[in-house]
């Protein structure tokens, strides 16, 4: 293993066959990386950055006069429902 | 030409009402005289609210959002919004990311309570917010 220091948050890993590596138990626990997930792997320049899959933004749902008022509101010729 | 992102609101509308201001927006955008944008996320949102409204309509947000040949932005990431839960609720954040990311120069809602209001005009500047009818009296001047 190459003699260098490392910060607390890198680590060395082996390349296996097929170029297959393992993510240590502890990150994978952490960053919710489990067997089957998809990750974003990116080469950039000279380094490698795998990233966990972007988790979705969360979304409204409105109530049922919340809905009626967007289409009261909406009406172009004091159509009200 | 005008660059507009619509809400799940403004498309909810749209769906269910002929005469109100968001389906014109939409005629516009599929006569391509405005260009309309959107995102998953919204689509996501709209189809959510559908389900759960009580009056039901033949009309498939997918088809609808073809139909009108809007552009469609990937969905947004919970990274992407960080930057507008100061300024929205977190669950109104990637309607003002998306807007933003498309890069669009009015963002249409008919959420006066969570988006369309004063506070948050002030402070999201990407693009101007406004309803369909606001945006339509200034398209047709």
């Amino acid at each position: 293993m190459p003699n260098t220091n490392l910060k607390t948050n890198e680590t060395w890993l082996r390349i296996l066959g097929k170029g297959m590596v393992t993510i240590p138990k502890k990150w994978r626990s952490e960053l919710n990386i489990n067997i089957g997930s998809l990750v974003r792997a990116r080469k950039d320049g000279e380094t490698l950055i795998i990233e966990p899959a972007d988790k979705p933004a969360p979304y409204r749902l409105y109530s049922q006069s919340e809905l009626e008022n967007f289409i009261a509101d909406d009406q172009t010729k004091n159509k009200k429902k | 030409m005008p660059e507009v992102f619509l809400d799940a609101s403004v498309l909810f509308s749209a769906i269910y009402s002929k005469t109100g201001g968001s389906y014109q927006i939409c005629q516009l955008i599929k006569q391509e005289k405005i260009r309309g944008f959107t995102s998953q996320t919204v689509i996501k949102e709209l189809q959510a609210n559908i389900s759960k409204f009580n009056k039901k309509t033949k009309t498939s947000p997918d088809d609808f959002i073809v139909d009108h040949k809007f552009i469609v932005r990937t969905e947004i990431a919970k990274r992407e919004i960080k930057p507008y839960q100061k300024v929205v609720a977190v669950k109104d954040a990637h309607v003002l990311a998306g807007a933003m990311l498309c890069r669009c120069d009015y963002l249409l809602t008919l959420d006066k309570k969570h988006i369309n209001n004063k506070d948050i005009r002030e402070k999201f500047t990407e693009s101007i917010i406004a309803s369909p009818k606001e945006f339509l009296k200034y398209f047709r001047k």
